[in-house]
């Protein structure tokens, strides 16, 4: 690769929904795992015993979910878990389970915890941040930290602070010979390979829109919505709710196939785990399901949606876990327009709950690009109109392209040109920042750019402000 | 689960669970015919095994053709020029086989190749002699706040937008982009200046040469603001509006002239020859209208702006015509009349032949008015064209292009004569002769013809 040289980086994006990492040069991310873990308070008094006993109900109870292929495996990585936990030097009383398959298994008292503070967006929870990249270069890149240079993502709005917390748990656990720290809007600017763009990134707890200009991040054109994945996906559960259809999440159901028809299944309700299942477990669960419905079924619509225009649509058959099958229609296309239309959360059922479930205001994607193109320099702007770029997972959405180019053109100035940019490669988007840290760390001219540990220890983290601005 | 069902190619609903039969049986195998050769046998089989077409390539010779291409590499440490700290870092390295013109990351003596794109932009800096003979005297920057702003020169190699971006001194003043580059540049050239010895020495540098305006910056910069921050929504409407301006503002002149007309005698300037004698340029014509508008006076158009003078006049012309009570038939009638008269079109856009064409087509006008309405009172509404349209023979052949044609007595209205003999005719003809057609006429009521078959008349003239 021309202007390329190896050295064997590893790239990492925390997310708001999950995780990725892999090498630098590489198409796409080898690990991708959800980034909330599951946390489970240690008794002090517990010993080893009923560490093994709780490892054998797991094995009992693995067996009657349908869904547990792996609950073999994972009735033996259980203890496994809890064992690396405590050699991790979980200074706190609780077990993190790290990882699909930990996550997706179900555990009398787990919460499930995001290291992300929902006020802020920021990297709050350093326990979970060190186990997350513990189990992502240990457990599944199987490598030696010491010898690879590693380029964390971060938010557009991350404080000194927590980069320099970032840098500290990285050099001082893990010992990487280099770091650096790059802004998400950045990142995802290299991958559409332009110096200068607007980054509008849908992700999964917040939209946030950020100039970039020349390779540098203009901070203070950042701005944030709400609306983001998960509040897609809630406005999707209301409107099942609407349908009188109850959304059980896997582990709370049986199927069995009915002696009497061969073919048909019966369904029966586990009530066992209602007791000692947590919220924020099921509440996850039940999410699971519904993103995956949301993703399926949703499509934008080309213009503006109209409620009695799409009455008509033909209704999609989706079936959930446990077999119901629900038809949905025209809220393939009302949810999703919630990006472009926030009041429409007020149709939805208990609006007030999804409203409050964030501090940030509910802004439409087209008057957060505008917001942030205003608060730019004036010259600037004509190229930013023209280069306006799609990133994260909600953009994958069909017709998000479309849809956006359609409403700037109707607020931008006449005589800019605007274009929205994004891959045709719908999987490209989600791993958008993941694939401008693979570029960026690649390039021979970059390798002058790490922070290196001799670096750090001589002159402290407040260098990487000076290094990585 | 539904997707799943999908990719197995399962039956949605349990299909009552029956086991389908195998369709497909294999078919029986072939046995190889005797005294057939094996090649040919393959031919005929039904099933075609994957295998290579061409086997045993690897005779001696291909063997050593793969040796020498073949690249080794191996993982090798390298240290990078640009970097300050020796930083060590393993990267993969060719050992040989590298193939011809290819650029590996390890130039010709062992330096990295990518250590040269370490470049730095030239940064003018003072140290503090100069600051304080040159630059002390600003007082909204202090001494501080300008190192803050080196610093941060030196940090985004000058690039202002993101320089005012980070910009966070004591988080004091904004300071907008224009307002660094002021500072910036005009350090910049003084101490070029200064370093040179005076201005003419420093005058081959470009930051001397080409000052920073930081006021002509925020003008710019403030209109356009306004240009970006009006949508294109807005702008289509402000079109609409000014189109419907543009429209009223025409309406209202044509009705000017209407009235004037009915005011009574329609005011011609008279065409004073010397004025509009060709000067060739000698004097000036500043502040004197050299442009005839729709009433045929000289005047200056309504609003400011460029106009070529055969544009402008064609454009007044047709709004003459426009203003024709009576519609097309009239306009045509008008356009007879100056094809007729051999000035179907204006020939050289002079001050004085334009305005003079401007003039004959207001007398024009003015005369077909008069016969409209002498036809009107006089015949009742018979026929809406003028008398001299009705298909009369025509008097001698007089010759249209020429001057000088005596007024022959053909029957005008007395009015008329009055209105018109007065004035000099600048084309040179009578007024009568104008009404004098050599053919019969076109717009004869029986014979409504076609656009062609106009066009094909106007060709045997």
């Amino acid at each position: 690769m021309y202007g390329g040289d190896e050295v064997n980086a590893i790239v990492i994006d925390v997310g708001t929904h999950a995780v990725k990492a892999g090498y630098a040069g590489e198409e796409s991310p080898k690990v991708y795992y959800p980034s909330c873990v599951g946390a489970l308070t240690r008794d002090k008094t517990e010993t080893r015993d009923t560490n093994g006993k709780s490892g054998q109900n797991g094995a009992q109870a693995g067996g009657r979910d349908v869904e547990m292929a792996e609950a073999g495996a994972d009735a033996s990585t259980t203890p496994k878990k809890e064992g690396e936990a405590s050699k991790a030097g979980n200074k706190s009383d609780r077990d993190l389970f790290v990882g699909h398959f930990a996550l997706n298994y179900r555990r009398d008292g787990m919460e499930v915890l995001s290291p992300f503070e929902q006020k802020t967006g920021l990297l709050n929870d350093w326990e979970i941040v060190e186990n997350i990249w513990n189990y992502t270069l240990k457990d599944r890149l199987q490598i030696d930290p010491k010898e690879h240079p590693v380029l964390l993502a971060e938010p557009n709005f991350n404080t000194n602070e927590c980069r320099e917390k970032s840098l500290e748990i990285l050099f001082e656990t893990f010992q990487p010979p280099a770091v650096f720290l790059s802004k998400n809007a950045c990142l995802s600017s290299y991958s559409a390979g332009r110096p200068t763009s607007l980054v509008i990134d849908m992700g999964h707890q917040s939209s946030v829109a950020a100039a970039v200009h020349d390779g540098y991040l203009l901070q203070k054109s950042v701005s944030r919505s709400r609306i983001g994945g998960d509040l897609l996906t809630e406005c999707m559960h209301r409107s099942v709710q609407s349908k009188d259809i109850k959304v059980r999440p896997r582990y709370a159901f049986e199927r069995t196939e009915s002696k009497q028809n061969k073919g048909t299944f019966d369904v029966k309700e586990l009530d066992d785990y209602k007791g000692s299942t947590t919220e924020t477990y099921h509440k996850w669960s039940v999410e699971q399901i519904l993103s995956d419905l949301k993703e399926t079924v949703c499509r934008v619509s080309e213009s503006v949606f109209n409620e009695e225009e799409h009455a008509n649509i033909p209704t999609v058959t989706y079936e959930l876990p446990d077999g119901t099958e629900v038809q949905i229609g025209s809220d393939r296309f009302k949810v999703p327009e919630v990006l472009f239309n926030p009041g429409l959360v007020q149709t939805f059922q208990d609006a007030q709950t999804i409203e409050n479930m964030g501090v940030l205001p509910l802004q439409s994607m087209t008057s957060l690009v505008m917001e942030s193109i205003t608060k730019v320099d004036v010259d600037v702007r004509k190229e930013l109109y023209n280069g306006i770029i799609l990133a994260g997972g909600s953009s994958m959405l069909p017709n998000v392209r479309e849809r956006l180019e359609r409403e700037i053109l109707e607020q931008a100035p006449g005589q800019a040109r605007v274009k929205v940019i994004a891959s045709q490669n719908v999987m490209e988007r989600k791993f958008g920042v993941w694939i401008g840290g693979s570029i960026l760390a690649s390039l021979g001219s970059f390798q002058q750019c790490w922070m290196s540990k001799q670096e750090y220890e001589e002159k402290g983290a407040s260098l990487i402000h000076l290094k990585a601005p | 689960m539904s997707d799943v069902k999908d990719i197995l190619g399962l039956p949605r609903q349990a299909a009552g669970g029956s086991e389908e039969k195998r369709p497909t049986t294999k078919a029986p195998a072939m046995k190889v015919p005797k005294g057939m050769s094996r090649e040919a046998f393959a031919l005929l089989d039904q099933s075609h095994p994957i295998m290579p077409s061409v086997l045993g390539q690897l005779t001696k010779k291909a063997e050593k053709e793969k040796a020498r291409i073949r690249s080794q590499w191996r993982w090798k440490l390298f240290k990078n020029a640009a970097r300050a700290d020796g930083l060590e870092l393993y990267h993969w390295e060719r050992i040989h086989g590298a193939p011809e013109g290819k650029m590996g990351t390890m130039g010709a003596d062992g330096e990295y190749v990518f250590s040269k794109y370490n470049k730095k932009i030239k940064l003018y800096r003072y140290d503090d002699e100069e600051y304080r003979t040159l630059f002390s005297g600003d007082p909204s920057w202090s001494r501080e706040e300008t190192d803050y702003l080196m610093d941060m020169c030196e940090r985004f190699d000058l690039r202002f937008v993101v320089i005012a971006d980070r910009y966070n001194f004591n988080s004091g003043v904004t300071r907008r982009v224009e307002d660094l580059k002021d500072r910036y540049y005009s350090i910049a050239r003084k101490l070029v200046i200064s370093r040179e010895g005076s201005e003419k020495a420093a005058a081959h540098d470009p930051i001397v040469k080409n000052p920073f305006n930081a006021e002509h910056e925020r003008e710019r910069k403030k209109a356009l603001e306004i240009v970006m921050s009006r949508s294109a929504a807005q702008e289509r409407e402000e079109r609409v509006i000014l189109q419907q301006a543009a429209e009223i503002e025409a309406n209202r002149r044509l009705e000017s002239i209407a009235m004037q007309k009915k005011a009574g005698t329609v005011k011609l300037d008279h065409v004073d020859e010397g004025v509009h004698e060709c000067n060739y340029g000698l004097f000036e014509k500043r502040n004197n209208p050299s442009l005839c508008s729709s009433t045929g006076i000289l005047q200056k158009p309504a609003f400011p702006g460029v106009f070529p003078r055969r544009k402008y006049t064609k454009k007044t012309a047709a709004e003459i015509l426009a203003a024709l009570p009576g519609g097309q038939r009239t306009q045509k009638v008008f356009e007879a009349i100056l094809t007729e008269m051999g000035l179907p079109q204006l020939t050289a856009a002079t001050q004085a032949s334009c305005s003079a064409w401007i003039q004959l087509h207001v007398e024009i006008a003015e005369l077909l008015e008069l016969k409209k309405d002498e036809l009107g009172s006089s015949k009742g509404a018979n026929s809406l064209l003028p008398a001299f349209m009705e298909p009369k023979t025509p008097k001698g052949g007089a010759d249209k292009s020429g001057g000088g044609k005596s007024q022959d007595g053909a029957a005008e209205t007395p009015k008329q004569e009055q209105l018109v003999d007065d004035l000099p005719n600048p084309s040179g003809r009578s007024r009568r002769d104008i009404n004098k057609r050599k053919t019969p006429s076109r717009f004869d009521d029986m014979a409504m013809m076609t656009p062609r078959s106009e066009s094909k008349r106007s060709r045997t003239r």
